[in-house]
């Protein structure tokens, strides 16, 4: 399958979109929602499924529309093709802060397993699919859930997760233990499993709960400082309307009882 | 031993993090020789390799060994490429080359069994109201069978208490007396003790609670013509009761009620949900109206009173509920059905029959005038 080749550049630090330069004739898709701004030349097609089988038929886009469901992801995605003479970009912005990681297909083999949700946008052509996780206890307490997508092909594209991320190589049978829902992508070659914590006390007021989810190399990983749900949770804890108090920085002291009473800035 | 390669992966010291398209092959000796693509001379051999299933879903074949310089691990994904590799595999690796083939089976089996396991942990509350559904006669006789008489009559004082709150109740007098005249030669030899009133409603209705309570409203009366219609009423009221029908319809609903909760959650608080255990229910009574039409037929015959009563009265009905619901929305089947078999049966009937001895007509008039 031939890959349409794309520059990029990746804006901003913590809150980042990226900018993809497109050659004349070249496309990228791009999830429903997820572009920011495009320079004039540059058609917009919306197409149902992920874009990269345009002669599968109907039945095949329906599948393949029904994986992206499945996937939390909309039935649409939106191919942007560059119908001018010279160079366009157009830019794609991550829906909340963290990092956008660009991954070589190619350099990886041509698959990568990622969280569901995490695709922001790549070189059409490459295929947006789903993979199961088949190991049941994973699947149940891995963080992941049982469904991942699989990105297939062998052009760029770029993911997207919360926090700081972080690539790692790991290597043949080097084991990494990481807090469940960290993972947000790793190449195939990478055992991904869990692990009890190991003891009944760490896991009732460790605050890591009752597994850690370890991935084997061989293989490259990447992993999130802060998944979303985390953040989401903390910032509802905070919300004044949810009980939460309007503080400054703090300690738990200066934060809680203490801080109410001494507290003057209020 | 063949000479045909099996692409994979190759990791390990000195070599990209993110691993090297390779080729490997199985020598004669036995040993592994991995070729890194595009290198000549770069060529890897390995004696005794271990062999496991690895990687994500355990659906790769991993060859590792202890190198000069560090482990190696040649990774094989593709089905395709696996199958060759086992092909070409010596003797003495085919073991463990099975044995990691049976982790991914396992695996995928294991999986397969779980989802299955899934859809019918999520499938069981509708499996459960369908069996209800198609056995729901069976519970309700069941549940049925274990209510005493007491308790009937005294769910019967409870929907009469009920009744009285909202319409007036004549208990005794000269009309009340007629209906209990007839009623009594209806109900002869029951294990129930029946009492009979009036309710002072226009609507042409009558109903009996469960335990031998029977109200017949003012209009009813007013509109049979003859004590045998009168008795017709009564006859399929009584059989409502001695057949347990209303029992037997709270029962079905109770179920039906619950097993809706379980898989609507608070089924008060959804029009839909209430809609639809209404429905079923009313289904229930239209198969018991049938059965109640032939065991009042059965009970006017036994007690010698003329049963074409009971059809012209039901002809009135068909007269005036020209403009009545739709025959599955209302609580009595279509008449006009009802009626056909009806008449058949009452045509086979033979016999003299005793005229009743009150003519609930001039009763009902003098009721009339003294109030």
């Amino acid at each position: 399958m031939a890959m349409d080749v794309v520059d990029y550049e990746i804006f901003g630090s913590e809150m980042q979109y990226v900018e993809v330069e497109l050659d004349p004739g070249e496309a990228a898709v791009g999830e429903a929602g997820g572009m920011m701004y495009m320079q004039d030349g540059i058609q917009m097609d919306t197409v149902f499924g992920d874009g990269s089988q345009q002669q599968g038929g109907f039945m095949g886009k329906l599948m393949g529309a029904g994986k992206r469901l499945l996937t939390g992801e909309s039935l649409f995605t939106t191919v942007f093709h560059n119908e001018s003479n010279g160079k366009r970009r157009v830019a794609f912005a991550a829906p909340y802060p963290g990092k956008i990681i660009p991954v070589h297909l190619t350099d990886i083999g041509g698959t990568l397993i990622c969280q569901k949700d995490s695709f922001l946008c790549a070189a059409k052509g490459v295929s947006l699919g789903i993979a199961f996780q088949k190991k049941l206890g994973v699947g149940l307490f891995g963080g992941e859930g049982f469904i991942m997508q699989k990105l297939d092909g062998d052009g760029m594209a770029f993911i997207h997760a919360g926090g700081t991320l972080k690539e790692l190589v790991l290597a043949p049978g080097e084991s990494l233990r990481v807090d469940t829902g960290c993972v947000v992508a790793f190449q195939p070659s990478v055992d991904f499993d869990i692990q009890f914590v190991g003891k009944i006390k760490s896991a009732v007021f460790g605050g890591e709960g009752f597994f850690y989810a370890t991935l084997t190399g061989p293989g490259k990983v990447w992993l999130q400082s802060l998944p979303l749900s985390r953040l989401a949770n903390r910032i509802i804890l905070s919300a004044p309307a949810a009980g939460g108090r309007s503080v400054g920085q703090g300690s738990l002291l200066g934060a809680g009882v203490l801080g109410g009473i001494l507290g003057s800035d209020e | 031993m063949s000479d045909t390669p099996f692409r994979g992966r190759l990791f390990g010291p000195g070599l990209p993090g993110a691993g090297v398209p390779a080729a490997g092959r199985w020598s004669d000796g036995g040993s592994l020789q991995v070729a890194v693509d595009g290198t000549t001379g770069h060529q890897l051999q390995a004696d005794h390799p271990a062999m496991d299933a690895a990687g994500f879903n355990a659906s790769s074949l991993r060859i590792s060994w202890q190198g000069e310089d560090g482990a190696y691990v040649f990774i094989i994904e593709a089905e395709s490429e696996r199958t060759i590799c086992s092909a070409t595999a010596p003797a003495a690796a085919t073991l463990h080359l099975d044995a990691a083939a049976g982790v991914t089976t396992r695996l995928e089996r294991r999986f397969r069994f779980g989802a299955v396991l899934l859809i019918l942990i999520l499938a069981l509350p509708l499996l459960g109201i369908g069996l209800f559904i198609g056995n729901s006669d069976r519970f309700a006789d069941w549940a049925v069978k274990r209510i005493s008489t007491e308790h009937e009559a005294r769910l019967g004082d409870l929907v009469l208490a009920q009744t009285r709150l909202q319409t007036k109740i004549i208990d005794r007098g000269p009309v009340v007396d007629a209906i209990s005249a007839i009623g009594n030669r209806l109900t002869a030899g029951s294990v129930h003790r029946y009492r009979w009133f009036v309710a002072d409603r226009p609507e042409i209705n009558a109903f009996a609670a469960p335990g031998g309570v029977v109200v017949v409203n003012s209009g009813l009366i007013r509109a049979a013509g003859s004590s045998e219609e009168l008795a017709g009423v009564l006859a399929h009221e009584i059989a409502h009761a001695e057949l347990r029908h209303t029992l037997r319809g709270m029962m079905k609903s109770l179920g039906l009620r619950t097993l809706a909760a379980l898989v609507i959650g608070d089924i008060s608080g959804s029009v839909f949900a209430d809609a639809a255990t209404r429905l079923t229910e009313l289904r229930f009574s239209r198969d018991a109206e049938r059965e109640a039409d032939a065991e009042g037929l059965r009970r006017l015959v036994s007690a010698r009173i003329d049963p074409t009563g009971m059809i012209s009265f039901y002809e009135k009905l068909t007269a005036e509920q020209r403009l009545s619901p739709p025959p599955i929305l209302s609580t009595h089947p279509a008449s006009g059905e009802r009626l056909k078999s009806l008449r058949q049966e009452v045509a086979r009937q033979k016999g003299e029959w005793q005229p009743l001895p009150v003519d609930i007509q001039s009763k009902a008039q003098g009721d009339k005038e003294q109030k």
